[in-house]
């Protein structure tokens, strides 16, 4: 039961957070799953910025305090708006609601406008009836396990699930601190939420977490396909996740990599829309889920930051082309920003989402300071570690316990690790048949991924690809030879591919007609000729 | 299935406990780990009638003689005894080592009474290629036996096990000749191509076939009961360590939240030392490892000296109680908790 008001509560927590910044969808649907999302994005980072960067200890009032505030700032917001707003015609501005969109990707049919009825039931149902029906026996079975399952692995056992039993005790001697480093503060705060309110452990909220997590993605999944009039996208996206059989595993554990994928795999949803739509509502939400994600685990940022890099790529590429922008951020607290912003403003407004975007972005910075500061710069950030040794000549880590190994142990190299890794990638069946799939389609559609908004995003699994193949055969190739790690680490990359080719499959087909080059485009192609 | 005649194979056991011919059956008293090597090489499927006491892990596999048995090892096939009489059926193709000269071993970890009442076996078939044919079939259905490892990867799943071939290798390749084939006939009929339709089409029947065999294999290693109460949760479903999820529900039970509790528990058991830790949190809890000063916890997070605790959880330890101890509760002779009175 505190499981579920905690559940509730975080959810409405976030839903004030994005309707605060402009970035609810006005569909209930979509926004109890986007907003629980964020909502443990929220609570994570300013549990772990009060207590480590104000000492503000971590109580059930500072909690139930953090959790409100979104609420509190958001009830206020709504009565100064009110009161300001005797005109008729800012009292028809209602405040986080997103417009109808404007300006879509040329040759996309405009989707379904808010305040529309959203399609549920994908077309044709005898396809999309056992797909569906395949979601739910799967996701009803992953609850079932996950729930019944108690923590069974070392590391769910020392780091994981210990956790957040450690923001309960808010005990932090260097060996607490180094466990909160390794585990990171999603799966640390929002587990203990109920227990730290209630003061009662239940030691399997941690099991809850990671289920709602995957619930959470699943609904968004489909929601966001219906309310965006494309619900066999929806289906096709939760059958794809569901496909990953290491995925539906693990999120039956208390293990974290399903929740770095899973709130990667939200915030690449949006990744998706914003490509589509260039809804720059779609590009907060994505940034914001991805920043959640970067709290997750050690590898959380170095995932997080190769799909928020493509999302600020992609944004300050149409801003640069001069693209139109559409869903402004009405009464968000960066302001500005409207429908076709870039055509009428001018040059200078075209960098508006980019700025936006970064000042969205900029809080994080605050995780990263606690971080160092609980870790020291290297601990924080031990990753960076591993690359700078590797690329100053070091050989790969080994095993734990090689140094003090009487014999030596034989070097392990990525020509090692690399039949592992296809293995692990094509066949291994941990990923399912996603990496096959993926090229097939990236291939046989790639004249019209342009057209469809989704080259971007493609791109963000293609280098969250070659992220996992360098930590796989570079920096640590002996873990992809013993399979410690080789088949987690290809998670993330699995739940955002499995998403993009639902996406590929499911997206209309764009207009005949050839896309317009854009203005920059066109006037660059001038000054070629003409010099 | 036929009939074995256990007392006339008794004598053919390799055990390492003392064994006893009874009125009921072959009988042993398992106490931590306990092995029985039985003599029939040449079946692939056993079944056998039971009587347990107590909670115990039964685990089953293929000895051939010369390795030394790990019966954790992947794949660790394992089942859960029901107290009192039960019948399980064990399909010794789908263990680690199969061969038509193995014999089945069944490992009993626990503490209770076992008693083996009937047994009857599956011989091989006396055809090379029905016992090829019949393994693979076997281990391509074979549910996932989960471990503590199986969140590092999944059973690779074996089209065919003999031959060493992959089951998403040949639904790699089926997808893509499915999706050509639809590619091109769709072009030969329309005239025109349709990618997108045939990768659609080819996805689905593959990503399909794929997550059938799947569902096949996992849904059975599932715990699909619903069980509301988390006490019950941990004493009763911790899959692969019954006893140590006994203890770890009575512990809990039994200690008081400020209890600082020290686990005795030989350090090679790592699994179950954490267990119990780790669910008797929020108390203080270190691993009482005998002849150190001060004792750590999980992740080395919480430290005690000695004369700093109030209870012993104690699993599978040689090790006497410290003085002041007294046993309050247990699940099993060295299963138990202890407290200073």
């Amino acid at each position: 039961m505190s499981h579920l008001l905690a559940t509730a509560a975080l959810a409405a927590s976030g839903y004030g957070l994005l309707r605060l910044l402009g970035l609810s969808t006005g569909r209930w649907t979509v926004d109890v799953a986007l907003g629980w999302l964020a909502g443990t994005g929220w609570l994570a980072f300013a549990a772990f910025v009060l207590r480590f960067l104000a000492g503000v200890p971590y109580t059930g009032v500072t909690a139930t305090l953090v959790v409100l505030l979104p609420l509190a700032a958001l009830v206020v917001r709504e009565v100064v708006t009110r009161r300001r707003s005797a005109a008729p015609a800012e009292a028809a501005a209602a405040p986080g609601a997103t417009p109808a969109k404007s300006a879509a990707a040329p040759g996309i049919p405009p989707t379904a406008p808010v305040g529309s009825h959203p399609r549920w039931l994908p077309r044709p149902a005898w396809l999309f009836g056992p797909l569906a029906a395949y979601v739910l026996v799967v996701a009803v079975a992953v609850a079932l396990h996950g729930i019944n399952t108690p923590t069974h692995t070392d590391d769910g056992l020392r780091v994981r699930a210990f956790a957040p039993m450690l923001a309960f005790a808010d005990a932090w001697g260097a060996e607490a601190r180094s466990v909160l480093v390794y585990a990171g503060p999603l799966p640390t705060f929002v587990p203990s939420l109920a227990w730290r309110v209630t003061g009662v452990v239940n030691h399997f909220h941690v099991n809850y977490f990671v289920v709602t997590g995957l619930l959470a993605l699943l609904a968004l999944a489909v929601a966001l396909g219906a309310a965006r009039g494309r619900p066999e996208r929806g289906w096709a996206g939760a059958f794809g996740l569901l496909s990953l059989p290491l995925l539906v595993y693990h999120a039956t554990s208390t293990y974290s990599d399903a929740v770095l994928a899973i709130w990667l795999g939200a915030g690449f949803l949006f990744l998706l829309e914003y490509g589509r739509e260039r809804d720059r509502a779609d590009a907060g939400r994505a940034l914001l889920l991805f920043l959640a994600a970067a709290m997750v685990k050690r590898e959380g940022e170095m995932v997080a930051a190769a799909a928020a890099a493509v999302l600020f790529a992609q944004v300050a590429w149409a801003a640069w082309a001069g693209l139109g922008v559409a869903g402004g951020v009405a009464g968000g607290v960066a302001g500005g920003g409207t429908s076709g912003d870039a055509g009428r403003d001018g040059g200078r407004s075209r960098w508006r989402t980019l700025r936006w975007l970064a000042l969205l972005a900029a809080p994080y910075l605050l995780v990263i300071v606690a971080r160092v500061r609980l870790a020291g710069l290297a601990g924080a950030f031990p990753f960076l570690g591993f690359v700078a040794e590797r690329l100053a000549g070091a050989p790969a880590p080994q095993a734990a316990g090689a140094q003090v190994a009487a014999a030596p142990v034989p070097q392990i190299t990525a020509a090692d690790a690399l039949p592992r890794f296809l293995e692990a990638t094509f066949t291994s069946g941990n990923a399912g048949l996603v990496f096959w799939v993926l090229p097939a389609v990236a291939v046989l559609l790639a004249p019209s991924l342009r057209r469809r908004g989704l080259a971007w995003a493609l791109a963000a699994v293609a280098l969250l690809f070659a992220e996992t193949a360098a930590s796989a055969l570079w920096l640590f190739p002996r873990f992809t030879v013993d399979q410690g790690t080789v088949h987690r680490s290809l998670l993330p990359v699995s739940v955002a591919a499995a998403l993009w080719v639902a996406g590929a499959l499911c997206s209309p087909e764009p207009a005949a007609s050839p896309e317009p080059a854009p203005p920059n485009e066109k006037s660059r192609r001038a000054g070629r000729r003409r010099s | 299935m036929r009939e074995v005649d256990l007392p006339a194979i008794a004598s053919g056991f390799l055990a390492t406990a003392e064994l006893y011919r009874t009125a009921q059956g072959i009988e042993v008293f398992a106490d931590g780990r306990t092995v029985l090597v039985l003599p029939l090489p040449g079946t692939q499927e056993l079944e056998l009638d039971y009587q347990a006491a107590g909670p115990t892990l039964l685990t089953f596999g293929n000895h051939d003689g010369v390795t030394e048995i790990n019966p954790t090892a992947r794949p660790w096939r394992y089942r859960r005894l029901v107290n009192g009489r039960g019948t399980l059926r064990l399909d010794l193709r789908q263990a680690g080592g199969f061969t038509v000269s193995t014999r089945p071993y069944l490992v009993l970890q626990g503490t209770g009474r076992f008693t083996l009442a009937r047994l009857r076996a599956r011989p091989l078939p006396a055809d090379r290629e029905a016992v090829l044919e019949g393994f693979d079939r076997a281990l391509l259905w074979a549910p996932n036996a989960i471990d503590h490892t199986t969140i590092n990867l999944l059973e690779t799943p074996m089209w065919s096990a003999s031959r060493g071939i992959h089951l998403y290798a040949v639904l790699g390749v089926a997808f893509l000749a499915l999706t050509a084939a639809v590619l091109l006939g769709l072009r030969a009929l329309r005239g025109r191509w349709r990618p997108r339709l045939a990768l659609a089409a080819g996805a689905l029947a593959a990503v399909a076939a794929g997550d059938g065999v799947f569902l096949a294999k996992v849904l059975p290693a599932l715990d699909l009961s619903v069980e509301l109460d988390p006490e019950a949760r941990i004493r009763e479903n911790y899959a692969f360590d019954p006893q140590a999820g006994a203890l770890a529900a009575l512990a809990r039970a039994t200690l008081r939240p400020d209890e600082r509790v020290g686990v005795a528990c030989p350090s090679y058991n790592w699994y179950a030392r954490e267990l119990f830790c780790f669910n008797l949190a929020p108390r203080r809890c270190v691993f009482a490892d005998p002849g150190q000063p001060v004792h750590a916890g999980l992740s080395g997070v919480d430290r005690l000296r000695p004369d700093e605790l109030d209870a012993i959880v104690s699993f599978q330890s040689d090790e006497p109680l410290p003085p002041g101890f007294v046993r309050v509760a247990q699940v099993g002779p060295r299963a138990f908790v202890a407290r200073r009175p």
